[in-house]
C-alpha cells in the first residue's frame, strides 16, 4: 500500500447475465477522504458499490481495502473488516423495530462510545422518538437515517451511501446533508453516490464521472465546476 | 349432526391435534422457504423419520421423555448433514431442479426406512403418564391427543418469543426480508439459516414423533401430511411464524370436519378453501415480505 489508500479498486468488470456493466473501474478513496461517485442513470454507480459490498461478485479486477484483497470475500466478512453500506432502496426491515435495526450488530450490549445506542439516538432524535416503530411504519427521511444510524453501529472505518438524499423532500434532505457533514467533520471516510449534484461536490475532496461503465472523468470538485463540458456529456446537468 | 355439542368438541379437538402436528412440520418448511425461496419437499420424509427414530429410541430406552428430546435430535442432524452436503449447493440452482432433487430425496428416504426397519407398519405405547382420558367441557378425550394439542401451543409460544424477543429472533426476521442486507452488515446468515434449518427438521421430527402413537408408522406416512403443510406454507404466507400458525389451524379443522362431513370431497374442500383464500390474499393470510 505505497499511497494511504483505505479502498482502492483496480480495472473492475461485472456483468449481469451479459451485460457488461462495469468495465475496468478504477478509483481509489484516501483516509479521512470525502469521494464522490457521479453518473447519469444506468451508469453503473450502484453496481460498483455493490462489488465493493460482495453483492455483485466482479468478473476481474481487484479490490483492495486497507491494502488486502477483498473482492473474493462474502458479504459479512467484508463489511466486518470495517465497511458499511447504505444501499439505494435504504434496505430497512418491515418488520424490525427501529431498536431491533440498530442491535442487530451489537452482539454484546454497547452501552458507551460512538457506535452506542444511546450515542446514535442523541445523534438522531427523530429515532429516538420512534424506537418502537417498526421499519414499514416510517417515512422515507426516517428510513433513511435509520439506514445511516445502522451503519453507525458497526463502527465503520468506511462509510458507503449510495443516493442518500434520492426522493426526499428538501428539508429532509437538509437534515441529512446536516448529518452527512458532521460524520466527515468527524473524520470518517465516505464513498458517496450521488445525482444530487450540488450536495455531491460541496461535500467532496475528489469526485469520479462514471458513464456507461468506465471512469470518464475524476478531480476535485473545483476542476469539475471549471469544466462544463463534463457534467454536460457524462451527467446531463 | 353438526349441532350435537359432543360431536363438536370431539372433533373440533380432533382438528385441534391436526393443526399441531401441520405447525410443528409446516414452520421449519416455511421459514426456509422464507429465508431463501427453497422448497425442500423431503421435509415430509424428516416427519417420518422422527417416527421411525421414536420406533427404535423407544425400543433402546424406557423414557417416553427422554425420546422425545434424544428423535427430534436426531432428525435434526440427518437434516443438517443433507444440507451440508447436498441442498447447500443447491441454493442457487433454478427451482425445477430444487424440486426433482428433494423429490428424490422422497424416495431415497422411503427406501431407506424400508431397508432399516421393513414395509410393515409399526406402532408405540402411549407414553404411560398419558395414556388416559381427561374430561374437556364434560367429554372423555384421549389425554394424549391434548397433549399433542399443548406441545403445538408450547412450541409456537416459544418460537414467537424467541422471534420477537431475542437478536437472534431480529435476525432471522431480517433474514426472511432482505437476506443480502443481512450479510452486509456483517452477519454471516448462512450460519444463521443453517441453525434454522436444522431447528426446522428438528420440529418436523418432533411432529413425527409425537404423531407416531397416535397414527400407526409406515413407509410412506409422510406423504399426505406433506401435501397439507404444503398448503400451509402458502396459505400462511412463507416465512411467517403466525401465518404458519394461522394457516394449521384452518387446515387443521377444515380438514378434520371436511372428513367426516363429506368424506366423498375430504381433500377438495381443502383445495377450494386454499384457492378462494389465496385469490383474497395472494402473498397468503400474514405476507411478510416488503418486496425484494
Ligand atoms: N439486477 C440487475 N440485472 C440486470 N441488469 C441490471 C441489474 N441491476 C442493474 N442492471 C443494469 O446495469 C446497469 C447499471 O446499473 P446500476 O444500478 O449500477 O446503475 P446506477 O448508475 O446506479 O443508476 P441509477 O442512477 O439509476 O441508480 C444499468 O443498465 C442497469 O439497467
Ligand atoms: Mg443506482
Amino acid at each position: 500500500m505505497p499511497d494511504g489508500a483505505l479502498l482502492r479498486l483496480e480495472a473492475l468488470d461485472a456483468y449481469y447475465g451479459r451485460s457488461h456493466v462495469l468495465q475496468g473501474v478504477s478509483l481509489s478513496v484516501e483516509s479521512a477522504s470525502v469521494v464522490a461517485l457521479l453518473g447519469r442513470n444506468g451508469a453503473g454507480k450502484s453496481t460498483t458499490l455493490k462489488a465493493i459490498m460482495g453483492i455483485v461478485a466482479p468478473a476481474g479486477g481487484s479490490i483492495r481495502f486497507d491494502g488486502e484483497a477483498i473482492h473474493h470475500l462474502a458479504s459479512h466478512r467484508i463489511a466486518r473488516r470495517g465497511i458499511a453500506y447504505v444501499p439505494e432502496d435504504r434496505g430497512i426491515f418491515a418488520s424490525l423495530t427501529v431498536e431491533e435495526h440498530l442491535s442487530l450488530t451489537l452482539p454484546r450490549a454497547v452501552t458507551r462510545g460512538p457506535s452506542s445506542k444511546e450515542a446514535i439516538y442523541e445523534q438522531f432524535p427523530v429515532l429516538a422518538e420512534r424506537r418502537r416503530h417498526r421499519g414499514n411504519e416510517l417515512s422515507g427521511g426516517e428510513q433513511q437515517m435509520l439506514a445511516i444510524a445502522r451503519a453507525l453501529t458497526q463502527s465503520p472505518r468506511l462509510l458507503i451511501l449510495d443516493e442518500p438524499t434520492e426522493g426526499l423532500a428538501p428539508i429532509v434532505i437538509e437534515s441529512i446533508a446536516g448529518i452527512v457533514h458532521s460524520l466527515k467533520g468527524a473524520g470518517l471516510t465516505m464513498l458517496l453516490v450521488e445525482q444530487n449534484y450540488p450536495f455531491a461536490v460541496g461535500l467532496s475532496e475528489r469526485v469520479y464521472v462514471l458513464g456507461k461503465g468506465r471512469v470518464r472523468w475524476e478531480g476535485s470538485p473545483a476542476a469539475l465546476e471549471a469544466s462544463p463540458e463534463v457534467a454536460a456529456t457524462w451527467l446531463g446537468v | 349432526m353438526l349441532l350435537d355439542p359432543e360431536f363438536l368438541i370431539v372433533q373440533t379437538l380432533n382438528g385441534l391435534q391436526l393443526s399441531a402436528l401441520l405447525f410443528l412440520l409446516s414452520i421449519g418448511l416455511s421459514v426456509v422457504f422464507g429465508l431463501i425461496n427453497f422448497i425442500n419437499l423431503a421435509h415430509g420424509t424428516l416427519f417420518m423419520l422422527g417416527a421411525y427414530f421414536a420406533l427404535s429410541a423407544a425400543r433402546a430406552f424406557d423414557s417416553f421423555w427422554l425420546v422425545l428430546l434424544v428423535a427430534p435430535v436426531g432428525v435434526a442432524v440427518v437434516g443438517g448433514l443433507l444440507y451440508l452436503v447436498l441442498l447447500r449447493h443447491m441454493q442457487r440452482a433454478d427451482p425445477m431442479k430444487q424440486v426433482l432433487v428433494t423429490f428424490g430425496l422422497i424416495f431415497v428416504g422411503l427406501e431407506s426406512v424400508m431397508i432399516v426397519w421393513g414395509p410393515l407398519p409399526h406402532t408405540i405405547d402411549v407414553p404411560a403418564l398419558l395414556a388416559g382420558s381427561s374430561s374437556v367441557l364434560g367429554q372423555v378425550y384421549p389425554t394424549y391427543r391434548l397433549f399433542i394439542i399443548a406441545l403445538g401451543l408450547a412450541v409456537f409460544l416459544l418460537l414467537y418469543l424467541g422471534l420477537e424477543r431475542t437478536r437472534l429472533g431480529a435476525i432471522v426476521r431480517a433474514g426472511v426480508d432482505n437476506r443480502t442486507m443481512v450479510a452486509a452488515l456483517g452477519i454471516d446468515i448462512g450460519l444463521v439459516f443453517f441453525l434454522v434449518f436444522c431447528l426446522g427438521c428438528g420440529l418436523a421430527g418432533l411432529a413425527g414423533v409425537v404423531a407416531a402413537p397416535v397414527f400407526s408408522i409406515f413407509p410412506g406416512m409422510d406423504m399426505s401430511v406433506l401435501i397439507l403443510a404444503l398448503i400451509v406454507v402458502v396459505l400462511g404466507g412463507p416465512g411467517s411464524l403466525k401465518g404458519a400458525g394461522l394457516g394449521s389451524l384452518i387446515i387443521g379443522i377444515a380438514d378434520t370436519y371436511g372428513q367426516v362431513l363429506v368424506p366423498e370431497l375430504a381433500r377438495v374442500t381443502i383445495y377450494a378453501l386454499m384457492a378462494l383464500i389465496l385469490i383474497f390474499k395472494p402473498a397468503g393470510l400474514v405476507p411478510v415480505r416488503s418486496g425484494h
